[in-house]
């Protein structure tokens, strides 16, 4: 009785490791059924965070507002450093805008000459960050976007220069983008001068690894990296930044995206990637009076910007 | 019910939800997308810790399975999973709560970051049984060792601004129960 003095204390004591015992049991509950059928869990953590996080919208904004105002307050002290650093910047710019110039122009004439469209069924649909994830081990950001605006699941999210990510989890005011860097995140690229197919495997690290190379002597640091649109869920060509090589002599993508300052992404609307279904058909000369259908639709250039290989892009789930 | 130098018990669990809710807020602000090479404190766990030896009573099971749970759902881990380590944890914590009232403060501190690590190994050592993916490890020990730091600072300040501290030996509430 020196342990247990009170006569209260020993008479809960039983029904205490009761509930213990149910509530754990529960909790385990979820986790299993979050093994098994994590699809329909994760609806239901979409739904709850739906519910929750805009709630707070009003207090996080002007909270977050005054963080970064004090983060530049301290960028203020370095100002004369950086004042020469932009201007040395600036001059370097200056050089690169005159090559840009005279790169657009001759794009301009090479696609010309190439008779080739911008895919006109990309359009976008811009939204606010609202939350991070809060967890050091998963990288993904809340988009005040979600169902209502016609997001879907799978779609590209970028910044105004690179990829940022793809939509996962869909709720109805709002949606989670899994970031390149997460480690769920795995999507299909080239690097452009050579054309080399990889996929970039987010490590948690911000320079996500390309693995998966087809021949990595032709990949140099410095080459670009682009989508590839393979597996159907991008579209094909959207920069996603450049090759470097870390210490280790490891391939690695320096994102092209401002993944310190993400605070307005566009979702682009992809079109599901057209099927060819049919296969060839035997081209022949036309003997009787009737035509071949297949060998027709051979004979029209086959214009769809990307082909599906229909093989499904390696699934993230978000847990 | 509540007297001047404590505050209520009702009063402390509306605290403690708020603490922890105000933790998870500041968890969720968008200030940084690149991932961290460090990971900070598991404050929620420190706060669920710190008061389970102080005011046991004002932190019932349920209120710890439910903020846990939430906390599970926003942070995109398995859910569930850290609850019930949480809840399992607390409870130890709940019955070592006596033993410990009279200890000083090092060998709290021990017992708590020696629980805390052993929770941790259990949360991996689960998530590769049921085979989720792991945390890097650099960062789980980097949550670890800041967390540990982290506890008598939580200490210290839910000494301040709550009044919480360990009960005396014999100290006994208002209403003469012992606490």
């Amino acid at each position: 009785m020196a342990k247990h003095g009170n006569n209260g204390e020993d008479y809960y004591a039983p029904l205490r490791r009761l509930g213990l015992a149910v509530l754990i049991l529960l909790l385990s509950a979820i986790f299993l059924v979050w093994r098994i059928d994590s699809p329909r869990v994760e609806r239901f953590r979409m739904a709850v965070i739906d519910r929750v996080v805009p709630s707070m919208d009003w207090a996080m904004a002007p909270v977050t507002a005054t963080v970064e105002l004090f983060r530049d307050l301290q960028s203020y002290r370095r100002l004369t450093e950086q004042n020469a650093e932009l201007r040395r910047e600036l001059q370097q710019m200056k050089a690169w805008k005159e090559a840009a110039l005279q790169l657009e122009q001759e794009n301009a004439r090479l696609l010309d000459l190439n008779n080739m469209r911008l895919d006109p069924a990309l359009t976008k649909i811009s939204g606010e960050v609202l939350a991070d994830s809060g967890s050091p081990f998963r990288q993904s950001v809340l988009l005040n976007v979600g169902a209502r605006d016609g997001i879907v699941d799978g779609w590209a999210t970028m910044d105004g220069i690179g990829l940022v990510g793809r939509i996962a989890g869909v709720g109805e005011r709002t949606s989670r983008v899994i970031l390149l860097t997460d480690t769920n995140s795995r999507v299909p690229v080239s690097v452009q001068p050579s054309g080399q197919r990889a996929m970039i495997v987010g490590d948690n690290s911000p320079a996500p690894p390309l693995e998966f190379i087809e021949n990595s002597d032709l990949v140099r640091p410095g080459d670009r990296v682009v989508s590839s649109g393979d597996g159907g869920v991008f579209p094909a060509g959207l920069l996603v930044g450049q090759v470097a090589q870390d210490r280790n002599g490891r391939l690695r993508v320096r994102l092209a995206a401002d993944y310190e300052r993400l605070k307005f992404l566009k979702v682009l609307r992809s079109q599901p990637a057209e099927d060819i279904g049919t296969h060839g058909g035997l081209v022949a000369p036309l003997t009787s009076s009737e035509s071949f259908p297949d060998a027709v639709d051979l004979g029209v250039p086959v214009d769809t910007p990307e082909l599906s290989t229909g093989e499904p892009e390696a699934s993230a789930n978000g847990g | 019910m509540a007297d001047s130098e404590f505050p209520g018990r009702w009063v402390l669990t509306l605290g403690y939800v708020a603490v922890c809710a105000a933790l998870m807020f500041t968890r969720l602000l968008p200030l940084d997308s690149l991932p961290p090479s460090w990971a900070g404190p598991d404050l929620v766990i420190c706060v669920t810790m710190a008061w389970m030896l102080r005011r046991p009573d004002s932190v019932p099971m349920v209120v710890i399975a439910a903020v846990a749970l939430m906390a599970d759902l926003l942070f995109q881990r398995p859910p569930g999973l850290w609850a019930a380590i949480t809840l399992g944890l607390s409870d130890f914590l709940r019955r070592r709560e006596e033993g410990l009232r009279d200890a000083p403060f090092p060998i709290e501190w021990g017992v708590v970051s020696l629980a805390f690590v052993i929770s941790k190994v259990l949360y991996r050592v689960m998530q590769t049984l049921f085979v989720v993916p792991n945390e890097p490890l650099g960062l789980t020990l980097t949550q670890i060792v800041v967390t540990i730091a982290a506890y008598p600072l939580v200490v210290l300040t839910l000494n301040t601004v709550f009044k919480l501290r360990r009960a005396a030996p014999g100290e006994v509430d208002s209403l003469g129960h012992k606490r």
